[in-house]
């Protein structure tokens, strides 16, 4: 069933997010970056860290003034099976008529049952049951906020025995379905490739490119099990290699897209941060050309 | 299979309790074990809001040590997971449940130094609406005046405690934690601040039983009948004067209370 596809108007015009390498702004880093304003192209926060008022909403309002921000939210849980918290859509409707985001992004994922919150982003079985729920949810999301959202693909550590398709089709009718945009993780591709064995460039392929909105790049660690390796999505570390080289191959075939640096663990020094998107951004120089064709219609 | 809601519940309720096995049958085995990948899920919710605690009651943990916060988040998680994704407001319920925690028993004074954290977060979040206007007050019929119900701001909260918690809790901003006499008696505490900060300063007991009055939403002439049963010295002008400087009541001459 064909839902509301373009019902909802784009409002990437109120502080477009450009086809650049921007960084997450994270708790340690506030202060050196309001003092120094360095000459980063945007910032994402977690949308969570900033709804209950506080210095560091003051600081994120001040921040806006001189960078376009992506909100990025990590509580709405588009994948439960109950309808997302109207209080938490509330709070993120107030931030983003506060903050007016170039774009705001959920997961693909679910985090709350039976009224608790756990935390985590859980996969979902990928059967037409969930993707029905999911697809609700992001058109009361995009309803609420009047705006598009993006969608992330997650990174996973176990799989429903019960799946009816692979995440890729099923995100990909998600966004068929819903006319939200993709936010394209390419670790979170990475790690569920590697601990699912799947192929990572199948996998992509199978997402519609021209839903790519935004990229998001991060590093994860390895951890062993009984002598089987598993890849932990822990935003740790630098981008590896292999995401790079997902990267490269991407920007190659859809031209430069928005493109952010998470660090949420081991979170180091700015300059190393910056460093990390500079390269990014070397990526995306090097493919050069225009970024309209990127931009989710 | 269950139907979605069915199977996030369970789901839910195998990662706050740990029986992982009793969902194992929902999730492919495929090289590790389906216990062993739904594990990585379990940890992570609990270390995380292990952390999230940790962060609101930073005293709380440091007075126990990480180890015995931990096993006592971990308990406390279980049976009171968030309930919203704002994590800086996780805990409302943590210091009632170390009141209750046995391993923690030797420690009284622990539940209050957690139910003061507990307040500064409440009052940093509090909305602000004006506070009671004294000359509006001044201007009211006598009658009017004594029979006014107070209401305490939103962003103010009285604490008590037999112990001294806002010593253990001062001292424990420091590198060096001084010995405190757990004998040196307890404290009644106003808590208040803005966005930003919060404060906490102590009350003498007259004090204390006039604003606890108006917390429980009684007239003028009701707390100032309670103050003086508690304190004969207590002196109605020193409560005005604090609410002048720190902002206690809330402005129930223009939006009567009740």
């Amino acid at each position: 069933m064909q839902q509301k596809v373009g019902a909802i108007p784009a409002r990437y015009d109120a502080a477009p997010i450009p086809a650049l390498a921007g960084i997450g702004l994270r708790h340690p880093h506030h202060r050196w970056i309001a003092e120094t304003r360095p000459p980063v192209p945007w910032l994402e926060v977690h949308a969570e860290n900033f709804m209950r008022g506080g210095p560091s909403l003051d600081l994120l309002a001040d921040l806006r003034r001189d960078y376009p921000v992506s909100l990025h939210g990590v509580g709405l849980s588009l994948g439960s099976a109950d309808p997302i918290d109207s209080t938490h859509l509330a709070r993120l409707k107030a931030l983003t008529d506060r903050i007016e985001p170039g774009l705001v992004s959920e997961h693909v994922s679910w985090s709350i049952a039976d009224g608790a919150y756990l935390n985590d982003l859980l996969p979902l079985p990928y059967t037409e049951e969930a993707l029905a729920h999911l697809i609700a949810n992001i058109d009361r999301a995009q309803n609420a906020l009047g705006r598009t959202i993006l969608i992330e693909n997650p990174s996973t550590y176990f799989r429903f025995v019960h799946s009816e398709m692979d995440e890729a089709a099923f995100i990909a009718e998600a966004l068929r379905r819903s006319g939200c945009g993709l936010l394209l993780d390419l670790n979170n591709v990475y790690v569920s490739a590697r601990n699912h064995g799947f192929d990572e460039a199948a996998y992509i392929a199978a997402l519609p490119a021209d839903r790519i909105a935004e990229i998001h790049l991060a590093g994860h660690s390895l951890k062993s099990i009984d002598g089987c390796e598993l890849r932990i999505d822990d935003h740790g570390s630098e981008v590896c290699d292999e995401v790079w080289a997902l990267f490269r191959t991407t920007i190659a075939r859809n031209g430069p897209v928005p493109t952010l640096i998470e660090w949420d663990a081991e979170i180091p020094p700015l300059e190393t941060l910056i460093a990390e998107a500079a390269k990014a951004q070397r990526v995306l120089d090097r493919k050069g050309g225009t970024s309209d064709d990127a931009r989710a219609a | 299979m269950p139907a979605l809601r069915e199977l996030q519940s369970q789901l839910k309720a195998a990662i706050l309790d740990g029986d992982l096995e009793a969902v194992a049958h929902l999730v492919q085995p495929d090289r590790l074990t389906a216990v062993d990948r739904l594990r990585i899920y379990r940890n992570h919710t609990r270390s995380s809001l292990v952390a999230a605690l940790a962060d609101n009651f930073p005293v709380t943990c440091r007075l126990v040590g990480r180890e015995f916060f931990e096993a006592a988040a971990k308990r406390f998680i279980a049976g009171n997971p968030p309930s919203e994704p704002c994590l800086s407001a996780y805990g409302a319920a943590f210091p009632e449940f170390l009141a209750g925690f046995e391993a923690a028993q030797s420690l009284p004074y622990l539940p209050d130094v957690a139910r003061l954290e507990w307040l500064r977060i409440e009052v940093t979040h509090a909305s602000r609406p004006a506070p009671l206007d004294l000359e509006a007050l001044a201007a009211l019929p006598p009658v009017a005046q004594s029979g006014l119900i107070l209401t305490l701001l939103p962003s103010v909260r009285l604490l008590a405690s037999p112990y001294p918690i806002d010593r253990i809790w001062l001292a424990n901003q420091e590198t060096d934690v001084p010995a405190i006499d757990l004998n040196e008696g307890g404290c009644r505490l106003l808590v208040f601040g803005d966005a930003q900060v919060c404060y906490f300063g102590q009350l003498d007991a007259g004090t204390y039983a006039f604003f606890e009055a108006a917390a429980r939403n009684e007239t003028l002439a009701q707390a100032a009948e309670n103050a003086f049963a508690a304190d004969p010295n207590f002196e109605l002008v020193q409560a005005f004067a604090l609410h002048r400087t720190r902002g206690v009541l809330a402005d129930t001459v223009s939006a009567p209370a009740r």
